[in-house]
């Protein structure tokens, strides 16, 4: 397994792959989270199709990739 | 029947303000007890003459089931005299809503523009350009998605709840940023203030402080899903509108992941949770006006519903990822009903998986449910229920926990059979609730209903057996693509998720 990355080097790996990753997965959003509050950072992409939800990705340099369902996004007035 | 110049009033009043002071005044401390005041004893729902002290309780508890220790007395005598004791549930009670007409008007109640339903007044703030006192709100809030012209009526309460222009307005759109489909860091706007007597710098019923360095603003909430919130970082609010907040010091923030923050807005009120990830990138859907793209945000457990828009969300609260280790169905009923469901769900998920997922329509069930459990919990959380519903639920709650409880945790005992009792009960429900089906459940509820009479008599074991019947299975899944609810995976295979 891979050490796990600083912050400042999972920012930069999710601004190389950013946008593929909202491609890939049909994606509402993606973003850093941190499952294990003493764990590592992980990039975080939001689907909204429950298949996706089910796919553990391959990490992308390193960095780990989950899937949650976590969309559709809606502004919020009433 | 008593009037306030009766001696028999005024001498009861004097024994029931002398035995809250006294001997009943402990009960402030009981947590089921939510107030008590002076009133007339009520018997089987009609008011009788007897003065009385009138204890509202939370719950209202059978005589058997309590401790001798929290029994009250039916009469409190003071010598001679005495004063009648009632007891009557009321539930929570709950500050006036949020969605009122308020002056002035604090910061989390509902505030919109002219053209819109409503969102939530985030904060007052200082318009860099002239100093002048202005509201903080999103874009979509105050200036309709870009719809809006300087100048226009913004209403506290907004339209949605009853603002009208010639009474409600509170303030005229100054300035917002501008939302594109390419890319945005905050969907946000400020409304000058019209009379500054008709707003005040504090948080709705005082429930959290404004921003301050020990309590500093971190975001704008400005959209969510089923699972998340999503907010605009403060300090790119502020900057791209000019604005400053009206304390001095620095009272803003940045988060990270595992930060807790809280908010006061017009739908929720309070509420708190955890960041749970940030430099998020998302698509945010605007309804007529399309899909925008977000960056740079950081999103937190759920914590917000429409409404909520506008809400300025701060460091603080004791934060909570749903609050039931993730599942968000249980998260919605736990909020719905008041009650700390998380023994529950556990002992559900040990039924589902041991027992109720091991048979063909049980397995179909879980899979149904949990390919369309966003909507469910959407659904749940948007609707609005009323409180007599509530109670009724959290009454059903109350009745039946323990039972199922032991159903799930011991299914294979005998003695636990379902009854035509149960079944009554059961259509009771359906016909309280009905109101709250989607159109495609109330069609096929009679149907099932039908299936479930099947079950009168039989017991755990033979009810799992049951369902395992191929031939129920094609009944019940004809059932559920009539009722729009049928998954898209085979029911005979793949393992349900959630919780």
């Amino acid at each position: 397994m891979a050490d796990p990355r600083s912050l400042h080097e999972v920012r930069a790996v999710l601004a190389e792959h950013r946008e593929e990753l909202m491609r890939r997965f049909s994606a509402a959003g993606v973003g850093i989270g941190r499952p294990d509050p003493g764990g590592s950072y992980v990039i975080t992409v939001y689907v909204t199709d429950p298949a996706h939800a089910r796919v553990t990705p391959d990490p992308i340099d390193g960095v780990p990739v989950r899937c949650l369902p976590a969309g559709p996004f809606h502004a919020q007035n009433g | 029947m008593t009037t306030p110049s009766d001696d028999r009033y005024i001498k009861g009043r004097a024994l029931a303000r002398a035995a809250r002071r006294g001997p009943l005044a402990s009960l402030y401390d009981d947590p089921n007890v939510a107030g008590m005041a002076y009133g007339r004893r009520t018997v089987r729902g009609t008011r009788t003459d007897e003065p009385a002290v009138v204890v509202y309780v939370l719950r209202k508890t059978p005589a058997r089931f309590l401790p001798t220790s929290r029994m009250l007395p039916r009469r409190m005598y003071f010598g001679g005299d005495f004063v009648e004791i009632d007891v009557v549930e009321t539930g929570p009670f709950h500050a006036l809503a949020f969605t009122d007409r308020e002056r002035p008007a604090p910061n989390g109640v509902s505030v919109a523009h002219v053209d819109v339903t409503a969102g939530t007044l985030g904060s007052l703030v200082a318009d860099g350009a002239d100093g002048s006192l202005n509201i903080l709100s999103n874009n979509h809030v105050l200036a309709d998605v870009n719809e809006g012209a300087p100048g226009d009526p913004i209403l506290q309460p907004g339209p949605a709840d009853g603002g009208t222009v010639t009474g409600d307005t509170i303030a005229r759109l100054n300035r917002f940023v501008r939302l594109n489909a390419t890319g945005n860091i905050v969907d946000a706007a400020i409304a000058r203030v019209i009379n500054p007597d008709d707003v005040v710098d504090r948080v709705k019923n005082d429930l959290i402080p404004v921003a301050t360095p020990d309590h500093p603003a971190v975001g704008l909430l400005f959209a969510g899903s089923s699972t998340r919130t999503l907010v605009n970082p403060i300090d790119a609010v502020l900057n791209r509108l000019d604005v400053s907040f009206l304390h001095d010091g620095d009272v803003t923030a940045d988060v990270d992941v595992g930060t807790n923050v809280e908010k006061v807005g017009r739908t929720t009120e309070y509420t708190t949770a955890t960041v749970t990830e940030i430099d998020v990138s998302v698509s945010v859907d605007y309804g007529e006006h399309g899909v925008l793209r977000f960056d740079s945000q950081f999103a937190t457990a759920h914590m917000s519903e429409p409404g909520d828009s506008g809400s300025l969300v701060y460091r603080g609260g004791t934060g909570g990822e749903d609050g039931s280790g993730g599942c968000p169905t249980t998260a919605a009923l736990a909020r719905l009903l008041g009650r700390d469901l998380s023994l529950d769900a556990a002992v559900e998920r040990d039924f589902r998986e041991r027992y109720l997922g091991r048979t063909r329509v049980g397995r179909f069930l879980i899979e149904a449910y949990f390919a369309y459990e966003d909507r469910a919990v959407a659904r749940m959380r948007a609707a609005r229920i009323d409180e007599d519903d509530r109670r009724f639920l959290q009454r059903l709650y109350d009745t039946y926990a323990e039972t199922l409880r032991a159903v799930a945790l011991q299914p294979n005992r005998a003695d636990l059979v379902f009854t035509e009792e149960h079944l009554r009960e059961i259509r009771r429900i359906v016909v309280r609730l009905r109101e709250y089906f989607t159109a495609g459940a109330a069609g096929v509820v009679d149907e099932v209903l039908g299936i479930v009479a099947e079950f009168v008599g039989r017991t755990v074991p033979e009810i799992l057996q049951a369902l395992d019947d191929p031939d129920l299975l094609r009944r019940v899944t004809e059932l559920a693509r009539r009722a729009g609810y049928a998954p898209r995976t085979d029911a005979a295979g793949g393992e349900a998720g959630g919780g």
